[in-house]
C-alpha cells in the first residue's frame, strides 16, 4: 500500500505530532483501514500490514469458531516492547498492534498490525518480525471448536515463548 | 520496608492470574498464595500443586509472569505480586 492509499489529512498529520503508535487488546471487531489512519503519516511513504484471520480448518479438520482469551495488560504491555524493538532495528515511523479476543467466526481478523515507513522494506521487514514476536511472546491463548469437541491450541514449535525471561 | 521478621513467622501473599487450560483445571481464574517471605515463583507452583492437583499437572509446561512480564521460577517475590500462570500460547 502507497502513501497515496493511506491519504494526507488533517488526522494523520495531526498524529505524526504525538506519535501514532497504537497497542490494544479488544474484544471489538479489528478495523484495519481505521488502524492504517492511525499510523500513516505524510512523511512515510510505505504502510505494510498483517491480518491474521480465523480460518475454517485445522489440518483439514473444520473448525466452527475460535475463542481468544488474553492477559491483556501484560501483552499490551509486550507489545509495546516489541514496538519499541521494531524501531531500534528498522527505520519505521509508527507501529499499531491490535488483538482481538472473545469468540471469532471464521473469517473474522484476530489480529492486525500495521507498520508505517518511509520506505517499503522497513515497513515489510517490521511488519514480518512484528507477527512472529506476537505469536511466541504475546500471552494470548486460543480454544478451537470443532463440530465434535474443543481444544486449547497453542502455536507450534517455532513460535514457542522467550528462552531468556528477561525483559529489561 | 521493615526488618524481616525471623523465618517462619512471616508470610506474604501473592495473588494468582490463572489462564486457558489451566484456568479450567483450577476451576477459578484468580486465587491468593500465602507463602513466607522470600518465596520464589517455584515455591508458589507447589502450594498450587499441592491444593490443585489438576492445575499441577499443567504446571510443567507453563511459563510464568510476575507483575505482568516474564518471569523465571527462581525469581523472588514481594507481598502484593501478582504471579501469571501462562500455559503455552496460541495467539496471532
Amino acid at each position: 500500500m502507497g502513501s497515496g492509499d493511506a491519504g494526507i489529512d488533517d488526522a494523520s498529520r495531526r498524529s505524526r505530532q504525538g506519535g501514532a503508535d497504537l497497542y490494544m487488546v479488544t474484544v471489538e471487531p479489528l478495523d484495519l483501514r481505521a488502524l492504517c489512519e492511525r499510523v500513516a503519516t505524510p512523511a512515510d511513504g510505505a504502510l505494510a500490514s498483517f491480518t491474521g484471520i480465523v480460518r475454517d480448518n485445522f489440518e483439514g479438520r473444520p473448525v466452527l469458531q475460535l475463542e481468544y482469551e488474553a492477559y491483556a495488560p501484560m501483552a499490551e504491555k509486550i507489545m509495546r516492547e516489541i514496538g519499541s524493538g521494531l524501531r531500534e532495528r528498522f527505520a519505521i515511523g509508527a507501529v499499531a498492534i491490535a488483538h482481538r479476543t472473545g469468540t471469532l467466526a471464521v473469517g473474522e481478523a484476530s489480529v492486525v498490525i500495521v507498520v508505517s515507513a518511509p520506505h517499503r522494506r522497513a515497513a515489510l521487514a517490521a511488519c514480518s518480525e512484528a507477527i512472529e514476536e506476537v505469536k511466541c511472546r504475546l500471552p494470548v491463548w486460543k480454544k478451537e471448536f470443532f463440530e465434535d469437541g474443543e481444544g486449547w491450541r497453542a502455536n507450534t514449535a517455532d513460535a514457542s515463548p522467550p528462552a531468556d525471561f528477561t525483559t529489561g | 520496608m521493615s526488618a524481616p521478621p525471623a523465618p517462619g513467622e512471616a508470610e506474604i501473599a501473592v495473588t494468582v492470574r490463572l489462564f486457558a487450560q489451566a484456568r479450567e483445571a483450577a476451576g477459578t481464574a484468580e486465587c491468593v498464595v500465602h507463602v513466607p517471605l522470600g518465596s520464589t515463583v517455584q515455591d508458589v507452583l507447589a502450594v498450587l500443586a499441592e491444593e490443585m492437583p489438576a492445575l499441577g499437572l499443567h504446571l510443567g509446561r507453563c511459563s510464568f509472569g510476575v507483575n505482568e512480564a516474564y518471569a523465571g521460577r527462581s525469581q523472588a517475590l514481594r507481598a502484593g505480586d501478582e504471579l501469571a500462570v501462562i500455559p503455552p500460547i496460541g495467539g496471532g
